[in-house]
């Protein structure tokens, strides 16, 4: 009867309802350590050219004008013209895997001081003059990315491209800007971890236990302590390293027309100097061989709650898109072999979420490792036993058995859906979020159009052989929780 | 001393490496020439039994929004707390051709599924389809709305699973805050119910849905809206012939509440809690009153948008909070202007504090032109927002339907916005925002925040 507030999205900078924001799907960064094996994505890319040879027309076209500017920042520039308003994206290659050890919580934190201050824009000025031009703002930090957003009438364009060049060229923040911000970020974490419950659960608990690698296994929001100890020189530093043309991309997308709007873009952002990258550090993670089983005691939550992950395939391989199948087939929908079975036969909950980058992003937006992840509240008589077979008997489903033609139709006719949906979405925002993740991480935005050949591609065969390695018992991790004070003497382990 | 010393040399040197030049700051640019909007032009046609099918023809994208909405929601529970929600649940559920599983498949084969949604005065079934499948889905919604069975045991998986959701709702601090706030306002009201009373929905009995829907979900209470990219005369013949059975029924009555909640303050223990969850506010006329468009004017200014006063000084001044957000929540007959925020617990009676001072000064003081300007063209640039989506523009006309307003509201809207001036603001803040009749509830730990509040002088003096 009442939906007192979404799920929480890490790192949000403000105030979802009156901005009219709902929800952003978002997400990633280049490694070193987990680049996609070269040839699996060559194999991926031939298989689905193939396909689109033989197949229906192109369901969809967005125009891609890409250029790379001599100091780095990568432009994507998108016409279209249905509604007179421009958004405009910029995407920095950093997300809030990569912080320092004893800064957890830190790229989100310097998120929200990218707001404070810039050489010719002082506190509030940056807001006020999105604002007052008729338009709305946020930023957010994904796993491997942090971004920055507005959008406005498409005559405003000039107005941000000048406001974006000016932080993009140095910040002006003062102590008293920071504490300010401490406080907020404190408030974020305890309205939306630590005096909610389920707080965190499972987005911001499930990396810490499904990962080994500390980048990828952190708090991401970070430690109250560690927030406190946050310096201006930190701050300074942090943008030195990572807030860079050469590690940056600008998307704009609406109302706008190419050649304008490259020459704005050239008066603002082309003298701002690149700078030296700090190298990437190695995310890569160990093959899972063993089943991962954990539980989180909250008081505040008045029942159970059950979540489990499986490791994915590296992004971008045939088996990657299969996964984006085996995705929609689980738990996409009322039509999934999940929902069906937990929520229609077995009667353990009332929905099933899930996906992959759940919570945090799609399957597009994040460049590391990831998890395909499943979660529902269920009654206390429910017993783990009772989920886990009722799981497994929906993944043998997929493994064991020959899976119908109709069922992979209906999961790419899904798909296809989604993807209209996710371009739309949010005033065109959806769209800059696919161009800018990938020409950040793949530097051919012009992906977005070959998505759905490269998932038309994939084939029951290789379906099979996905599930069977990445939907292994062996490669998953579970995490429960259980609703009250955790017991004195309990050894389990506790999240944060 | 020391750490003083260091602070200040701190200071110098990052403003130093931030900003080398102290030069004259650069104004920003102005931005080239407004470009036109145009609101999306719609058309209507109306069925024998009463029902009106709305066409948006929107947007490029190929696909298609129908979305079913109904002058019936949780206003109608009746003795039956939760009963529309279980309702519109069921209609999902399986109709005398198909399964629940084969309702689901067929939506997923069109790209969609079928939702549901419901409120306090309206609800809706939707399907969200690539646009070759405008007439099936409208045959597979008619289906639904016709031929529902209403089977008892989906009934008891439905109540039960309703039942479990509203428990992990009551358990979270906003949720407690919105359960006690409008208990204390509307009374006895059926609005005073934000969760249903759990013997009450244990009462409902499978007939009694399906003669729920019969009597509400009917024709002159309901009104089909296509969205996007369609054939319209597809789209039109197949939604008659599916929908030509809908019985006409016949529209309700709702009764305006008498408010109660003038003046009281109710603090809701919720133990070692770090932030106390606040709710502030009282009821304000509806958007069917002439002073609405002022007050969300007004609104958005005080509290309702990022850079709105309230926000500057308790989020990004003080740091009291990370979302605060001041609201007009409307239903039919009834609106409520509310300030809610989650506040570190420390802070509880400062916070409060500069939100009462903020609402005095906007009363005292008449904003400057510059800072109503702003918020004015803040305003327009969402009003185009609002009209800039399929299914953004079905809840602006939604809206128009619910508060009996002329669509010549939404074409004049912007217009109105501009005629406004900062004597007529302070004026608005001064008729509505009094303080003396603000309910206030807090959410927090007791032992800790009470005697904040009791040592707050202005408190004291509102809430003896």
């Amino acid at each position: 009867m009442i939906s007192t507030r979404s799920a929480p999205k890490a790192c949000h900078l403000a105030i979802g309802k009156t901005l009219l924001l709902t929800t952003l799907l978002m997400g990633s960064a280049i490694l070193q350590g987990c680049k996609p094996n070269t040839s699996d994505s060559q194999l991926a890319d031939t298989l689905a050219d193939k396909m689109t040879e033989a197949s229906s027309p192109v369901s969809y076209n967005v125009p891609v004008n890409y250029t790379t500017l001599a100091n780095g920042l990568k432009v994507v520039i998108s016409p279209d013209n249905t509604s007179p308003v421009a958004v405009i994206g910029v995407y920095y290659n950093i997300g809030f895997r990569i912080e320092p050890k004893d800064r957890t919580g830190f790229a989100h934190l310097f998120e929200h001081m990218m707001f404070q201050g810039s050489e010719n824009l002082g506190k509030m000025e940056f807001i006020n003059l999105v604002q007052k031009n008729g338009g709305i703002l946020n930023g957010s930090t994904r796993f491997d990315f942090t971004n920055y957003f507005e959008i406005v009438p498409a005559h405003k364009l000039e107005t941000m491209l000048w406001a974006e060049a000016d932080r993009m060229r140095g910040l002006a923040i003062t102590q008293e800007n920071l504490t300010n911000q401490q406080g907020v970020v404190k408030n974020e974490v305890k309205v939306n971890v630590l005096n909610q419950p389920y707080g965190g659960f499972p987005w911001l608990d499930m990396p810490q236990y499904a990962f080994n690698n500390w980048y990828n296994a952190h708090n991401f929001y970070g430690d109250l302590a560690d927030l406190d100890a946050a310096t201006l020189e930190d701050v300074s530093a942090f943008f030195t390293q990572y807030y860079a043309p050469n590690n940056a991309v600008l998307v704009i997308v609406g109302d706008v027309e190419v050649e304008p709007t490259m020459a704005m873009v050239k008066t603002y952002f082309a003298d701002i100097p690149s700078a030296p990258l700090a190298p990437q550090p190695d995310l890569t993670e160990l093959r899972q061989e063993q089943e991962k089983r954990f539980n989180k005691f909250d008081k505040l939550a008045p029942k159970p709650a059950f979540a489990m992950a499986y490791k994915m395939p590296p992004r971008n391989t045939p088996e990657y898109f299969a996964m984006g199948i085996i995705d929609q087939l689980l738990v996409q929908g009322t039509d999934s072999l999940m929902y069906q079975e937990l929520v229609k036969n077995k009667q353990i909950t009332g929905d099933v979420g899930g996906g992959i980058n759940y919570l945090l992003g799609n399957m597009f937006n994040y460049n590391g490792p990831m998890l395909w992840m499943s979660s529902f509240t269920h009654d206390a008589q429910v017993s783990q036993q009772d989920i886990l077979s009722a799981v497994d008997g929906v993944v043998a489903q997929l493994s064991e058995m020959p899976i119908p033609q109709a069922s992979i139709d209906r999961a790419l006719v899904k798909l296809r859906s989604a993807l209209f949906d996710e371009v739309d979405s949010f005033y065109g925002f959806g769209k800059v979020d696919l161009l800018a993740s990938f020409a950040l991480f793949d530097n051919d935005p012009a992906r977005i159009n070959g998505l759905e050949a490269q998932f038309k591609a994939v084939t029951p065969e290789l379906i099979k052989a996905t599930v069977k390695e990445y939907l292994r018992p062996s490669n998953r991790t579970i995490l429960t929780v259980t609703p009250g004070e955790a017991p004195a003497t309990s050894a389990t382990e506790q999240g944060e | 001393m020391q750490k003083f010393t260091s602070f200040i040399l701190l200071l110098v040197c990052t403003l130093v490496w931030f900003n080398p030049a102290f030069a004259e700051k650069q104004l920003p640019p102005a931005g080239g020439k407004a470009k036109d909007f145009i609101l999306t032009e719609t058309s209507t046609v109306s069925l024998e039994n009463g029902l009106r099918i709305v066409f948006v023809p929107y947007g490029n994208t190929p696909k298609v929004t129908l979305r079913l909405v109904s002058k019936l929601g949780n206003y109608d529970d009746g003795d039956f707390d939760g009963i529309a929600d279980l309702a519109y649940q069921l209609l999902t559920e399986g109709t005398k051709t198909q399964s629940a599983l084969e309702i689901a498949q067929r939506a997923a084969d069109m790209g969609g599924q079928v939702n549901t949604s419901v409120g306090s005065n309206s609800s809706y079934l939707q399907m969200d389809v690539l646009s070759e499948f405008v007439g099936d889905a409208a045959n597979l919604l008619g289906d639904l709305v016709l031929n529902s069975q209403f089977q008892a045991e989906d009934l008891d998986r439905a109540r039960n699973n309703f039942l479990r959701n509203q428990t992990v709702q009551r358990s979270q601090a906003q949720g407690q805050a919105a359960e006690t706030f409008n208990k204390a306002v509307f009374g006895s009201h059926p609005y005073s119910v934000t969760f249903a009373d759990e013997d009450k929905i244990k009462a409902i009995q499978a007939d009694t849905v399906a003669q729920f829907i019969q009597t509400n979900l009917v024709a002159k209470r309901s009104v089909m809206y296509v969205s996007g990219k369609f054939d319209q005369s597809q789209a039109e013949a197949a939604i008659k012939n599916a929908f030509a059975k809908l019985p006409s029924g016949s529209d309700r009555l709702i009764a305006s509440p008498s408010y109660q909640g003038a003046g009281k303050m109710i603090f809701v223990p919720r133990d070692n809690a770090p932030q106390s969850t606040i709710r502030f506010g009282l009821p304000v006329v509806d958007p069917s009153n002439d002073d609405y468009i002022g007050l969300q004017l007004m609104n958005t200014l005080l509290g309702g948008s990022f850079a709105s006063r309230i926000t500057s000084n308790i989020r990004e001044n003080k740091g009291y909070t990370y979302s605060p957000s001041s609201t007009i929540s409307t239903r039919v007959n009834s609106a409520l202007w509310y300030e809610t925020a989650d506040i570190t617990a420390e802070s509880t009676a400062a916070a409060l504090q500069e939100i009462i001072n903020e609402i005095t000064r906007l009363q005292n003081e008449a904003t400057s032109d510059e800072e109503l300007e702003g918020f004015k063209s803040y305003m327009s640039g969402i009003y185009v927002l609002q009209n800039s989506s399929r299914t953004g523009i079905i809840n602006q006309l939604w809206f128009l339907e619910t508060y009996g307003l002329p669509l010549a509201h939404l074409e004049t809207y912007v217009q109105k916005i501009n005629s406004i001036n900062p004597t007529d603001i302070s004026a608005l803040a001064k008729k509505y925002l009094t303080l003396d009749s603000m309910t206030l509830v807090v959410v927090g730990d007791e032992t800790s925040v009470k005697p904040q509040l009791e040592a707050n002088k202005q408190l004291a003096s509102l809430y003896h």
